[in-house]
């Protein structure tokens, strides 16, 4: 996930938490400052832009691709499966 | 605040005007005049710079920039901020963050007034300067608040930020190349952020509003940085909105874009933005992958169980797990998304009950009320009618119920369409 380009980008990155103490302290001293959507440090804006998108767009792939499934054995189906036999088997008596 | 009242209103003297190096002018003068980014930069930073200059965008040659319109400064303006600038960095140093603010809020305010001349090679300063600004407020705010006062900071702040937003939505003068209008979504952002904490997110939609009839480069030509940061406020306020799909749409195209953005603040943004993009995708029939958990533990905890519960139809786990978590999900702000998600797994608990049934086109409510109480929920017939009802009213499922037989009579084909066919 992380590429070489990011050892050039660390000074920066380092700088800035150095210049901006009071921003780093905030973000991990209170709860709320968390749900912040920080800005992205600029160093490594002009270095990488759209053209890496797709090489890295695969990067993370975040979700299943469906739960759709037909698949009566999970624990729990089995369970209902079970309970609905016991319920056919009663209404026929 | 001694200075402000030194300083005294914007000057007058619009005779020195001229596009001439001075040595006596101030540091803000000169990078104006020489159309010097990096001074720019260096003349309104807190502490020492780093690297912001390439957030402009683009391949602009910024030593080159040369703007076409009249060169109209008021060196004394300019003077008077960096004046200013250097109290508030002394405040800023001495712990008073209110007056720091005050201070820099003033210079921010001189600049921008006289940042009509400017061209692109200016926005570096010009993100500098707000969002100094903006942390400086936010800053100044707690203190206030500490103290039991009154805060002010953040929605002077805002005032502020609004002006550079016009300073670079309505750059008339420089070609497209060299506009300030590629500033526009970078300062768009920074004000989402500040009405975020504000907790005014209402203004938002005067800002989006701003932008038509502002003729503004392609979306895409923007930094990939600027675009992403967007797209997250514009899928959150279509959230908010209950917009699913639009935010379904900015949250998604954010979170693939992430990818290029090397920084640690991608993490943490991408958290907050599957805190989101989770309860949207479940209502669509999408589950996030074990990559999210494994990235994310917090995410997990939140909602790893809940999204099990809604996949396997275990609606008493549901209803249980949803008392457990609702401090954290009031807190994330997706308690009603998720609270919609039982008509999902209500969905996904009747379509167990087909599967088990063997696909047939007709269904015994009884058969449903059974398995509603195996997934240990408590209900009744009528309770189980109206759920169903519920979910043929959504287009959840095809079909209708006898009432007098208590039947239910499904569609020969479809009788679940898939989840992301139907609208949320």
């Amino acid at each position: 996930m992380v590429s070489k380009t990011d050892d050039k980008k660390a000074a920066p990155a380092a700088a800035a938490a150095t210049a901006k103490p009071e921003e780093k302290k905030k973000v991990v001293s209170t709860i709320e400052e968390d749900d912040e959507f920080e800005d992205f440090p600029s160093a490594d804006k002009e270095v990488i832009g759209w053209d890496a998108v797709e090489a890295a767009e695969k990067e993370l792939n975040a979700w299943k691709d469906s739960w759709e499934d037909d698949d009566n054995e999970t624990d729990f189906a089995v369970l209902l499966a079970a309970e609905k036999k016991k319920v056919s088997s009663a209404m026929k008596m | 605040m001694s200075l402000l009242s030194r300083l005294g209103p914007k000057s007058q003297s619009q005779g020195q005007s001229q596009k001439t190096f001075k040595s006596s002018t101030s540091p803000l003068g000169r990078a104006f005049l020489n159309s010097d980014a990096t001074a720019a930069a260096s003349a309104v930073a807190l502490g020492p710079t780093y690297g912001i200059l390439g957030s402009v965008g683009g391949d602009v040659d910024l030593a080159a920039a040369e703007s076409e319109s009249e060169v109209d400064v008021s060196l004394a303006d300019l003077a008077a901020a960096d004046d200013a600038i250097d109290e508030a960095r002394a405040q800023f140093n001495a712990g008073n963050y209110p007056d720091a603010f005050a201070t820099y809020n003033y210079a921010a305010q001189l600049i921008h007034n006289n940042a009509a001349s400017t061209a692109r090679w200016f926005l570096a300063a010009l993100f500098q300067l707000n969002l100094n600004l903006y942390s400086l407020a936010v800053k100044g705010d707690e203190t206030l608040a500490n103290s039991h006062q009154k805060t002010r900071c953040l929605e002077e702040a805002a005032r502020t930020m609004n002006k550079a937003f016009s300073v670079c939505a309505t750059d008339r003068f420089n070609n497209i190349n060299q506009s300030r209008k590629w500033g526009v979504y970078y300062i768009c952002n920074l004000l989402f952020r500040t009405y975020f904490k504000l907790n005014q997110i209402n203004l938002a939609s005067n800002l989006i509003r701003s932008f038509r009839g502002v003729d503004l480069p392609d979306l895409s030509l923007y930094p990939i940085a600027h675009v992403v940061t967007y797209r997250y406020y514009m899928g959150v306020l279509a959230f908010y909105d209950e917009q699913y799909r639009k935010a379904q749409d900015d949250l998604s195209f954010a979170l693939i874009n992430f990818a290029p953005l090397t920084t640690p603040a991608r993490i943490h943004n991408r958290k907050l933005l599957l805190t989101h993009l989770i309860p949207i995708n479940l209502l669509s029939g999408i589950s996030p992958s074990d990559v999210v958990y494994s990235n994310h533990p917090e995410l997990s905890d939140l909602f790893g169980d809940l999204v099990n519960a809604i996949e396997a139809g275990k609606l008493g786990s549901f209803d249980e797990l949803l008392q457990r978590k609702q401090k954290g999900l009031i807190r994330a702000g997706v308690y009603l998304t998720i609270e919609r998600c039982r008509i999902i797994c209500f969905r996904n608990l009747a379509r167990r009950v087909f599967l088990i049934r063997g696909k047939p086109t007709r269904l015994e409510l009884q058969d449903i009320l059974t398995a509603v109480t195996v997934a240990g929920c408590e209900a009744d017939m009528d309770e189980i009618e109206c759920m169903v009802a519920n979910l043929i009213d959504k287009g959840l499922l095809k079909g209708y119920i006898s009432h007098e037989k208590l039947m239910l009579v499904l569609s020969p084909n479809n009788a679940f369409p898939s989840l992301d066919s139907v609208p949320v």
